[in-house]
């Protein structure tokens, strides 16, 4: 399967730093994106870890050495479980070193992470940040944002507009770091030509809303803008509207080049 | 995933162990049977009356007999001698338990045979020579005298004539047991042939028929002379089992197409009275009648033996002593008499399930009283049937419970079961005389448990092992993500969990050179000393500890400490600097709070110790956003210190320095009521309803003042020292709420908040009064009213549904507290208390009840005092009980004191 991505991040307009960080690795096919949270700028601490501990988990994962970190989902293939035990190392790592280091503690992250094979992604999600998946001009939010006010949400006891204005909008149930074990929610699914797949913190998805960032990207794509630029247009979009959080987006699309049409390449070459 | 397949495993191997025991019980294969013949005889000295039948004596031939008498054998004309001396006190019948199969060779018999013969030849010759009749009667005198003689030494016909007087003697005769291999001269029955059973009801199935009866040939019989004298013979075969010990008895043997009844049977018929052509053997229905006393025998005719007692139950009489008229003479009369031996050497001893070394005397002696008094061990068809009911039991609890029961379980069941089937099996034997084989369900359970429980705990070893090595695995792997991401402490605290091997001392050594590249000497040594400890001539270890040594010593001052500090900031500094907050000195930290560091401070001015609460985001919230939180947190700060209450904590002072925003407040030395709310660590109700009381107080008071708590929870109420109760952390929920966009105060489970509150609705204190009744449910029984494995089905429970009646989870709560509870929690704060006075007025009743209870007064009083209280919500109108009315205005009086202090210290 071929691949193109792109990613950008931006502290926003109001913050003094940005704590996000992301990964675009194309060799091994992954990307992730983690929204860190504490004090004394440990929340950048946080997503470098668990940017830097995913990415080492995956490479050892694709040296062939046992990566596996808790129990193993059978169901699952190989590959996902890989991503699923790099995700909780990378959580003990953090939570060990948020224990070992006064200036740490209590620093936690979000995270999203998506790894791509042969013919189908794996991703999972610990946290409230994102990924969408736009197939067939469809875009569908593909994971559960783990904060109080989406089980809020889900159970009916408030709106969607009282959610927006929910003073609670910032309070996790789940993220990096936070104990010893940590849930991850994760899954895989059959890659399809000319899928994207938008990695975002809820810098964007709270601030665009799912409307907008639909109609962006697939204007944005028939026009034939590169990934970067339409990463570029968001971000812009979003210090529009005030900047107030860091943001990061990574966009990957996915060709998936069937035999047949990989042969007649092979030939047009030749002929050529 | 794997369970199941180790319990398809342990089904399997049960199944197969199922197959196996009744493979064996159905083929009866003599290891098994060992083991049930062990169970059979310790049922069978249990069951022992050591009741001997009277009816029975035994006349020995003992040691004392053999030294008096001479040496075995005797003359016939002793055995003769005591059978007179016996038959002389009349019993019923006499069992000669002595083979005499010969004639008494006599060498004098012999000759005076001769000798008469010669003379009878003379006499016959001299007899028409001699002419005086005189001399004809000398000659025919001296041959009545030495026929006479004759008769005098020829014992046998002594013993013939005694046997034959008495009419009461039984000989016993031997044959070899088992198939008679044909071609035996058939005379040989014909001295026995007035001994046989001829009423029998037999079976044609051959086959069948084998089983039933024993075969025998070859008798060895009394001599003629005597069994022709005699009132019966039988058979005195003993059959013992495969382990050598007699426990039946052969009732008939077959022999030349014959029954030949035993040598006890024919004891008990003639004793009986009843001649042997009233004896009747079914063969059908394993059944001899004895006139009306029916024996039922199992194959090969056989009688299990109940045996009455150990050795010498029965009375012996020593042979000598009955000789010599030492014995009362009617001690016989009516008896049955039994002449046996018990000499050593003589007596053919036996091990039986009751003793060893029993005489087959003793042995037709039990024999004859089992059937006599119709006490047999038997084994009807029931018993198999029985046999296969527990079998059954023992599988169905092997197959299907053992391979999920838990260790503990597992043995406790097996255990029980064990003993079910073992006393299910004694009792049988004991009180019913049913011989039920209890080894077969036993083996299968022992052997059952053992396979099982060995390959669980082989397998749960095995498992262990794996979880170490992965945990190993695991150490290595966050330590080296640890090193990768310079945190090398934390890498090395990961290395040291792993046993140090080839690959680790490389790791090791490399994590040391890291520690040197930061300069941090002193940890690089301890990560080679660690490394020394095993292998103290790894690389250039000496070397480099030798010079670190002297590097880190010449450096204690310089680099080596200060990049340290560079390193650990604020601590550190903060630490060694005594460093202030406002004109507070920073002592310690002593925890952190949910919302920054909390310190030991003191003020120097009036040497207070006070602890320092300090706002956690100071430098990454924008400046405005930070100024409104900031601003905020003086204004809760200000609203908190302006309460004055006995149980809420006081807060002295509060200030910024150095961009951190701190409170100075009353230092609190106790527990939290966290503690509490263990199960196996609840006060007691008197107490609990005591601190809600105050709580109640402090909310109201606080309330009545607009200060709302938003977080009351265990953690927030401290139980100091000396007894008294602190609610800390006003207002502080709020603060920390208020900065909106911030990712990530990471919360707890929300499990004290009201509906209103996780529904996002405006809150009051009512909602303090929610949380305040979670809370006092949690503290009467160590349990929440609302749980839930996840947020989202907590936050339902908590919207939606009722809680469970806390006297279902202990009830020794009284029941005037549960209508207060069910008020705190509603769902709608309409119907909840409105103020916290209300509910102490409530407990303050109820708390008069619990310590009447205590205090053991009549229930009389309590439920006037109740339906005080339910006539008070009935009607809504304000029941005082008097002793509450009272404490209630010292209450009020302590308030206005207090009041009246803070007015003194606006004024001020």
């Amino acid at each position: 399967m071929k691949i193109i991505a792109a990613g950008k991040t931006d502290k926003g307009l109001v913050r003094p730093d940005n704590e996000d960080n992301f990964l675009i690795d194309e060799n091994l096919k992954l990307f992730i994106v983690a929204d860190g949270a504490g004090g004394h700028s440990s929340g950048e601490v946080a997503s470098k870890l668990a940017v830097n501990i995913t990415k080492q988990q995956i490479e050892k994962y694709f040296k062939g050495e046992d990566i596996s970190f808790g129990p193993k989902t059978t169901s699952f293939s190989k590959m996902t479980n890989a991503l699923c035990s790099s995700i909780k190392f990378a959580n003990q790592i953090i939570y060990e070193a948020s224990k070992k280091y006064p200036q740490n503690n209590g620093m936690a992250t979000t995270c999203v992470a998506a790894i791509v094979g042969e013919n189908s992604f794996s991703y999972c999600n610990v946290g409230d940040s994102r990924i969408y998946l736009l197939r067939d001009n469809e875009l569908k939010l593909l994971t559960t944002d783990h904060s109080l006010v989406n089980e809020q949400l889900k159970l009916g006891l408030i709106t969607e507009e009282q959610a927006e204005k929910s003073e609670y909008s910032n309070i996790l149930t789940r993220a990096l770091g936070m104990s010893d074990s940590v849930e991850v929610d994760v899954n895989e699914m059959k890659a399809k030509d000319k899928d994207v797949l938008i990695l975002c913190t809820d810098g964007l998805s709270k601030m665009v809303k799912y409307d907008i960032i639909h109609k962006t990207l697939i204007e944005k794509l028939a026009h034939g803008n590169t990934l970067s630029d339409i990463c570029d247009y968001f971000i812009n979009l979003v210090n529009s509207f005030g900047g107030k959080d860091n943001v990061t987006i990574v966009i990957v699309q996915l060709f998936i080049e069937n035999k047949f049409s990989l042969l007649l390449k092979k030939i047009l070459n030749k002929k050529n | 995933m794997k369970k199941p397949s180790f319990v398809l495993s342990d089904l399997l191997i049960a199944l197969l162990l199922v197959i196996i025991t009744f493979g064996l019980y159905f083929l009866k294969t003599s290891f098994i049977e060992s083991f049930e013949y062990k169970l059979y005889d310790l049922r069978a000295r249990l069951k022992q009356s050591r009741h001997a039948s009277d009816k029975i004596a035994i006349v020995a031939i003992d040691e004392q007999s053999i030294a008096t008498l001479g040496k075995w054998p005797w003359p016939r004309t002793v055995i003769a001698k005591l059978i007179d001396k016996i038959s002389s006190a009349d019993p019923k019948v006499i069992g000669l338990n002595i083979l005499i199969s010969e004639p008494d060779s006599n060498a004098g018999l012999d000759e005076i045979r001769s000798l008469k013969q010669n003379y009878i030849k003379m006499m016959f010759h001299l007899q028409k020579k001699l002419k005086s009749k005189s001399d004809i009667q000398m000659l025919s005198d001296f041959l009545v005298q030495i026929s006479s003689s004759e008769t005098n030494i020829d014992n046998d016909t002594i013993l013939s004539y005694s046997i034959e007087n008495s009419n009461k003697v039984v000989l016993p005769m031997f044959f070899v047991l088992g198939k008679s291999p044909g071609g035996e001269p058939t005379e040989i029955y014909d001295s026995i042939s007035g001994n046989t059973i001829k009423n029998v009801e037999t079976i044609s199935d051959t086959k069948k028929l084998e089983t039933k009866i024993m075969e025998a040939y070859s008798p060895i019989v009394p001599y003629d002379l005597f069994s022709n004298v005699s009132v019966g013979v039988g058979h005195a075969n003993i059959q013992s089992d495969l382990d050598n010990v007699v426990r039946r008895e052969i009732l008939a043997l077959y022999s030349n197409n014959c029954f030949y009844p035993s040598f006890a049977l024919q004891l008990t018929r003639l004793y009986m009275g009843i001649s042997l052509d009233d004896i009747k053997i079914s063969l059908p229905k394993n059944l001899i009648s004895i006139g009306n006393i029916n024996v039922q025998f199992t194959d090969k005719m056989s009688m299990l033996i109940n045996f009455a007692g150990p050795v010498n139950t029965y009375p012996y009489f020593s042979a000598f002593d009955v000789l010599n008229d030492k014995i009362p003479i009617d001690l016989f009369k009516n008896k049955i008499v039994l002449v046996g031996f018990t000499a050593s050497g003589l007596s053919d001893l036996n091990s039986v399930p009751v003793g060893n070394n029993f005489t087959g005397t003793e042995i037709v002696a039990n024999v004859i009283q089992n059937i006599l008094e119709q006490k047999f061990i038997i084994r009807p068809e029931l018993a198999s049937k029985i046999e296969i009911a527990l079998l059954f039991m023992s599988s169905v609890f092997v197959i299907l419970f053992l391979p999920r029961l838990k260790a503990k379980w597992s043995s406790i069941f097996s255990l029980m079961l064990l003993i079910i089937i073992i006393f299910i099996g004694f009792y049988l034997f004991i009180k019913s005389s049913i011989w039920v084989k209890i080894i077969y369900p036993s083996f299968l359970l022992i052997i059952s448990y053992i396979i099982l429980m060995s390959k669980k705990f082989l397998i749960t070893e095995k498992r262990k092992e794996l979880v170490e090595t992965e945990s190993i695995e695991t150490n290595k792997m966050l330590g080296l993500s640890f090193q990768g991401q310079g945190m090398l402490d934390l890498a090395f605290e990961k290395f040291r969990k792993c046993p140090i091997d080839d690959s680790m001392k490389d790791i090791l050594y490399n994590l040391a050179l890291d520690f040197e590249r930061k300069r941090q000497f002193n940890k690089a040594i301890a990560v080679y000393e660690h490394i020394k400890s095993v292998d103290p001539k790894y690389k250039d270890l000496q070397e480099r500890i030798k010079i670190l040594k002297e590097a880190s010593e010449g450096m204690v001052l310089g680099l080596g400490i200060k990049k340290t500090k560079g390193e650990t900031v604020i601590m550190d500094g903060l630490a060694t600097q005594k460093p202030t907050l406002g004109r507070y000195e920073v002592i310690k930290e002593l925890g952190r709070g949910a919302m920054g560091i909390v310190y030991l401070g003191k003020d120097p001015k009036i040497n207070r110790m006070v602890a320092i609460k300090t706002l956690r985001f100071e430098d990454d919230i924008p400046e405005e956003e930070m100024k409104e939180i900031k601003q905020r947190f003086f204004r809760e700060a200000e609203s908190a210190g302006n309460l004055s209450h006995p149980n809420i904590i006081k807060i002295y002072d509060a200030g910024e320095d150095y961009d951190i925003s701190y409170m100075a407040m009353e230092l609190l030395e106790g527990k939290e009521l966290k503690e509490y709310c263990d199960k196996n660590n609840l006060l007691p109700v008197k107490d609990v309803v005591k601190y809600i009381i105050q709580i109640a107080d402090a909310l109201d008071y606080a309330h009545q003042r607009g200060v709302v708590h938003r977080d009351i929870k265990p953690a927030n109420v401290m139980i100091l020292n000396d007894g008294t109760l602190r609610v800390t952390d006003f207002g502080i929920a709020r603060i920390m709420s208020s900065s909106k966009t911030q990712t990530g105060t990471v919360l707890g489970t929300p499990s004290y908040m009201s509906p209103e509150q996780i529904s996002g609705k405006k809150v009051d204190g009512r909602s303090d009064l929610f949380s305040l009744g979670v809370m006092f449910y949690e503290l009467l029984t160590g349990e929440k009213p609302f749980q839930g494995d996840n947020i989202a089905t907590l936050l339902f429970q908590i919207s939606n549904t009722i809680q469970k009646n806390p006297k279902q989870i202990n009830n020794n709560i009284p029941d005037c507290l549960l209508p207060i509870i069910d008020k705190m929690l509603k769902k709608n704060p309409d119907e909840r208390y409105q103020r916290g006075k209300e509910i102490v007025d409530d407990l303050k009743k109820c708390l008069q009840i619990i310590e009447g209870n205590i205090n053991g007064t009549v229930s009389e009083q309590q439920t006037g005092l109740k339906t005080a209280i339910t006539e008070k919500r009935l009607s809504d109108i304000e029941v005082k009980v008097k002793n509450t009315e009272d404490t209630v205005k010292i209450n009020d009086t302590i308030k206005i004191s207090l009041d009246d202090k803070k007015e003194d210290k606006n004024k001020i």
